[in-house]
């Protein structure tokens, strides 16, 4: 057991070393790369995308359905696991609500990039009308980022206290780190308040979760093409966004790990439990999975089988196949073995649950546009197919890499691990001396 | 009499047409030749107008003659010409020339009226004229109630010139509507030995509160041209609007929002903001709370 | 050389406004002068109208007659025309794709992309049934999808029917294009090029860009579709591909007249319906779409004659 200040030395924030740098210009780079196509985008329009009046959503819409997943993630590390007693998750809960914070500031972004006419974004706000499933997940989304950030801010009050005096040498962080603390003593009414706030914080952040998803499931489900007129879709991004996000939380805490060195505070044990967790979840997606192409499947409607025939045996099955074995039945096979739930291959069936996550939004945007109800007709002959253009790839990358920029960032800054809680439960928290 | 009379003038002009045509195409190769064609139309009480159309045969068949100006005649007798106007085609190679008074003066002895339209000194066209002759006929209609709540139309044509009933011409029964007539009955009807036709009306026609237009015509004929009658009253029936356009649906515009859905999404909403505003305020009670 | 061309393209600008002026007097009509022989010598005033070949002419005022319009003082294009309900009736018996309602939409629309917005599909339900040919275009549904998907209103129903695009509002999320079951939304994927010609009659009509005349002009980024021609019906006259059909395929009206029209022919609508057994596009996904179709049976046409004219990978002649 570590004392309080090799603790805290242990979890601070540190700067960027070597690599830290690289990587850092390494996305720099990729985001500037995707400014300029999404500059050149403006001025010349989607024609610049490989979208098309058939394919008329493409990996900006899939991505953003990404992203939107993997913020879900903020939801189940904290709120679920927290309100369930589970104390095993609490090094895990500062990773997990730096994801969701970063992924549902992307999420809001990418869905401006999809947009025809980003400059007439206002009219959402003038002329909004409520039966559009489109205000709704404006509205939920914004929601989801203003209660992920308290959800985020709340646990750090007293850890940016602890760091305000942590950094006596550095007065800029000092200053900053005492201001974000909100004159934080930790006396009793801070205390009160603030637990409080975090449990109301915990028990509301999954209805607006579940509403995020469902809505976003309903952006979909609202219209009548096969592949996405399904009642099961709302539970069915819900199920799939869990996977997702364990498995961005599994890559992360895998990577910060290694970097800063925390073997003492994320251990093998949270490999361990992530993993089980992670299986169960598959189980669930697995089964909405089995819902959702098997139904279909057996009525077996001349709309539903073009577009399934596609998924299983036609020009999706290679990818198709891929993302249901790579991205759900092998994490399962892997993850039930002792030996499958050691941090590195957790870490590797997590990065590859996050991969197939993302394959699979393709799968479930794509498809389904190309099987209209009427024959594709009168149009190019390569509008019968899509495939994301480069320019398409790059803005898509930049995206990714801007969501990764703020992690970085807010790992620089913040601490990993919280402190104040893990020292907590570890039982070496020092009254607080200035209270006294 | 004076019909035969009519065709044989109308037969020989026509010929004369030909010849004059055919001998202008020769002397000016270049020049387009237009068909022209010229008709009578009287609205009842007192529209009365000349439709000019005019085509050429063109690479793709006919197309229509377009800013063609014509010069407009009264032929009078001993065939002197009196200059009543002008006429320029349209898009469509069609003019209306309207006459303002037609009086007694601009017909001849049978009371037929002669008109000459001609094309002069044009750059595209080569010069070509036409002719008409027309009496002039009136329709008059009343309708009739029935005994049995429906409703019928009574139309009588008459010679405007002898004032005598005009006997055994073909009636068109037809119903005003937004682009062409709706032609009612599945049979032409012939005016009897008193110029008259009394059709019953199917009482089941829609228009805006049951309110329709009939219409009676006489419809291209040789002596009289284009005659037509309207009629309005309150026979037909009153049609219903289903235009769901002042209703709150899901396919409204956003100020007419379902009331439910605009209940339960912002009462969620407030409550959820609310809740937010509520954390926000801890923390500035946090912020506050100094020991 | 810049400021040449800004030159012509004023000139060319001015006389747009001329063209302008001419649609809105529509086919000028002329009012003659009664008998009075010197009447003709009288000097009159004049307008300046460009015809129809392009030159300036004029015409004196007394010639010049506004063809009356549907539209009265009250008309508001987000509400449409009072007691009206527009429909259309299309008769698959009679059509062999000879394409001319695709050509005159694409011309009269300034279509340019490479998606019309008439298509005429080539069918068949099943492979012991008949071929045939279906023309499609927007079904202005009753109850429309697209318009219940739209955030920002930009997709309207109005009171007589019509559904029309608002292309200064429309953001681009294409929302309505996934959700249209019939594939009749087309999106402006790159700045559209209307010709230059209509270019300046663009920038002219954008000044005044109404939605009951969609393509003028059309939007980078924005949907487009089939107008049901409102700025056609507004002068009396049937929509382009109604009057542009050599077989009299499509019927155009009101239905509160119960009167369609193809132009020759004018049928009351409920009858044509009943006694053709009219159908109209999916009605099971509950859209109720203004247009109705008439089976392909008892055919006048030869199927096989419409092959010549099938091109499954164009429907816009962009070599114009």
């Amino acid at each position: 057991m570590k004392n309080y200040d090799a603790l805290v030395e242990d979890l601070a924030p540190k700067k960027f070393g070597k690599y830290g740098k690289i990587w850092i210009g390494f996305l720099l780079a990729i985001i500037l790369g995707a400014l300029g196509c999404y500059i050149v985008q403006l001025r010349e329009g989607l024609i610049i995308t490989d979208m098309r009046d058939y394919a008329l959503w493409g990996i900006y819409i899939s991505n953003f359905v990404f992203f939107v997943a993997i913020s879900l993630v903020g939801s189940l590390i904290t709120a679920i696991l927290r309100l369930s007693g589970a104390k095993w998750s609490t090094p895990l809960t500062r990773i997990a609500e730096i994801i969701a914070v970063a992924a549902i500031i992307m999420a809001g972004l990418t869905i401006i990039i999809d947009m025809g006419r980003p400059e007439r974004l206002f009219n959402l706000f003038i002329h909004g009308r409520l039966q559009s499933p489109i205000i709704w997940d404006v509205v939920v989304i914004t929601t989801y980022l203003v209660i992920s950030i308290l959800l985020l801010y709340y646990p750090l009050l007293p850890d940016f206290a602890i760091l305000a005096k942590h950094f006596k040498n550095a007065p800029k962080l000092q200053k900053w780190y005492g201001r974000l603390s909100l004159n934080w003593y930790g006396t009793i009414p801070q205390q009160k308040l603030k637990n409080k706030s975090i449990r109301i914080l915990s028990i509301m952040i999954i209805p607006v979760a579940f509403g995020i998803h469902t809505v976003t499931a309903w952006l979909f489900a609202t219209t009548y093409r096969p592949g996405w007129d399904s009642s099961n879709f709302g539970p069915y991004f819900i199920a799939g966004a869990f996977v997702a996000g364990a498995g961005a939380v599994i890559t992360v805490m895998y990577i910060l790990r290694r970097i800063y060195h925390l073997e003492d505070y994320i251990t093998s044990k949270h490999f361990d439990r992530m993993g089980k967790l992670l299986v169960l979840l598959c189980l669930i997606y697995l089964y909405f999975n089995i819902n959702e192409y098997l139904v279909p499947a057996y009525k077996n409607t001349v709309e539903e089988s073009a577009h399934l025939k596609g998924l299983f045996v036609g020009h999706y099955a290679a990818l198709f196949w891929l993302v249901i074995v790579g991205g759900l039945i092998l994490p399962i096979i892997v993850l039930v073995f002792p030996q499958g739930r050691k941090p590195l291959p957790v870490f590797i069936i997590g990065l590859l649950v996050v991969v197939g996550a993302w394959w699979k939004r393709y799968l479930i945007v794509t498809p389904t546009l190309l099987h209209p109800f009427l024959p594709i007709q009168g149009v190019p002959e390569s509008w019968h197919q899509y495939f994301p253009s480069v320019m398409e790839w790059i803005i898509t990358f930049g995206t990714l890499a801007s969501a990764l920029l703020i992690i970085t960032l807010l790992v620089r800054y913040l601490p990993i691990v919280p402190i104040h809680e893990t020292a907590m439960e570890q039982g070496v928290l020092e009254t607080d001396k200035s209270s006294k | 009499m004076g019909r035969s009379m009519n065709i044989n003038f109308v037969g020989i002009l026509t010929v004369a047409f030909l010849i004059f045509a055919m001998g202008e195409g020769y002397s000016q190769n270049e020049k387009k030749k237009a068909r022209v064609t010229l008709a009578f139309n009287k609205i009842m009480p007192k529209e009365k107008y000349l439709t000019i159309s005019a085509k050429f045969k063109g690479e793709e068949g006919f197309e229509p003659a377009t800013d063609l100006l014509f010069d407009v005649y009264n032929v009078l007798e001993f065939d002197s010409l009196v200059k009543m106007g002008q006429i320029t085609t349209n898009a469509k190679g069609e003019g209306k020339f309207n006459f303002e008074n037609l009086m007694a003066k601009n017909a001849d002895s049978s009371g037929t009226y002669n008109f000459r339209v001609a094309v002069n000194d044009n750059k595209e066209f080569a010069d070509v004229e036409k002719s008409i002759a027309f009496k002039e006929a009136d329709i008059t209609a009343e309708l009739m109630p029935m005994d049995d709540g429906m409703n019928s139309i009574k139309a009588t044509l008459i010679d405007k010139y002898s004032n005598t009933p005009i006997i055994d011409q073909p009636l068109q029964l037809q119903v005003k509507r937004l682009f062409k007539p709706l032609k009612l009955g599945e049979d032409i009807i012939t005016t009897d030995s008193s110029g008259t036709i009394i059709v019953p009306i199917d009482s089941t026609i829609p228009g805006i509160d049951g309110n329709l237009t009939l219409e009676v015509v006489l419809n291209e004929s040789d002596v009289y041209g284009t005659v037509k009658a309207n009629i309005t009253g309150k026979i037909g029936t009153p049609f219903v609007n289903q235009s769901t356009f002042e209703e709150r649906t899901m396919w409204s515009p956003g100020t007419k929002t379902p009331i439910f859905l605009l209940l339960s999404f912002n009462s969620v909403i407030i409550g959820i903001w609310a809740i937010i505003l509520f954390l926000i305020f801890n923390l500035t009670k946090i912020y506050k709370s100094k020991n | 050389m810049q400021e040449n061309d800004t030159n012509s393209r004023r000139n060319f600008l001015d006389k747009g406004l001329k063209i302008g002026l001419l649609a809105a007097v529509g086919g000028a009509t002329a009012k003659a002068l009664g008998t009075d022989t010197d009447e003709s010598a009288h000097s009159e005033e004049t307008i300046e109208l460009m015809s129809t070949d392009g030159t300036l002419i004029q015409v004196p005022m007394s010639e010049v007659m506004e063809v009356p319009s549907l539209k009265d003082e009250n008309y508001n294009v987000r509400k449409g025309y009072p007691n009206r309900k527009f429909v259309m009736v299309v008769d698959l018996a009679r059509c062999k794709n000879a394409k001319q309602c695709q050509s005159a939409c694409n011309k009269s629309h300034y279509i340019t992309g490479d998606d019309a917005w008439l298509k005429i599909y080539k069918m068949q339900e099943s492979e012991s049934t008949a071929p045939y040919w279906q023309p499609t275009l927007c079904q202005h549904c009753d109850k429309p999808p697209c318009v219940k998907v739209c955030p920002v209103d930009a997709t309207f129903k109005r009171q007589d029917g019509l559904v029309l695009i608002d292309a200064d509002r429309c953001i681009g999320c294409r929302f309505c294009m996934a959700a249209c079951p019939y594939s009749t939304r087309v999106f402006n994927w790159a700045e559209p090029k209307q010709g230059e010609m209509s270019e300046i009659t663009m920038d002219m009509e954008h000044l005044n860009y109404s939605p009951d005349y969609a393509g003028m002009p059309s939007q980078k980024g924005t949907v487009d579709k089939c107008d049901f021609c409102p700025h056609m019906v507004d002068k009396g006259e049937l929509p382009h591909c109604v009057s542009a059909c050599p077989n009299g395929v499509f019927f155009f009206g009101d239905a509160y007249e119960d009167t369609v029209t193809n132009g020759d022919e004018t049928f009351r609508l409920s009858k044509l319906l009943k006694d053709k057994a009219g159908y109209r596009l999916m009605e099971s996904l509950g859209t109720e779409p203004s247009v109705y179709y008439l089976p392909p049976s008892n055919r006048l046409v030869d199927f096989e004659e419409g092959l010549k004219n099938y091109d499954e990978f164009k429907s816009v002649d962009t070599t114009e």
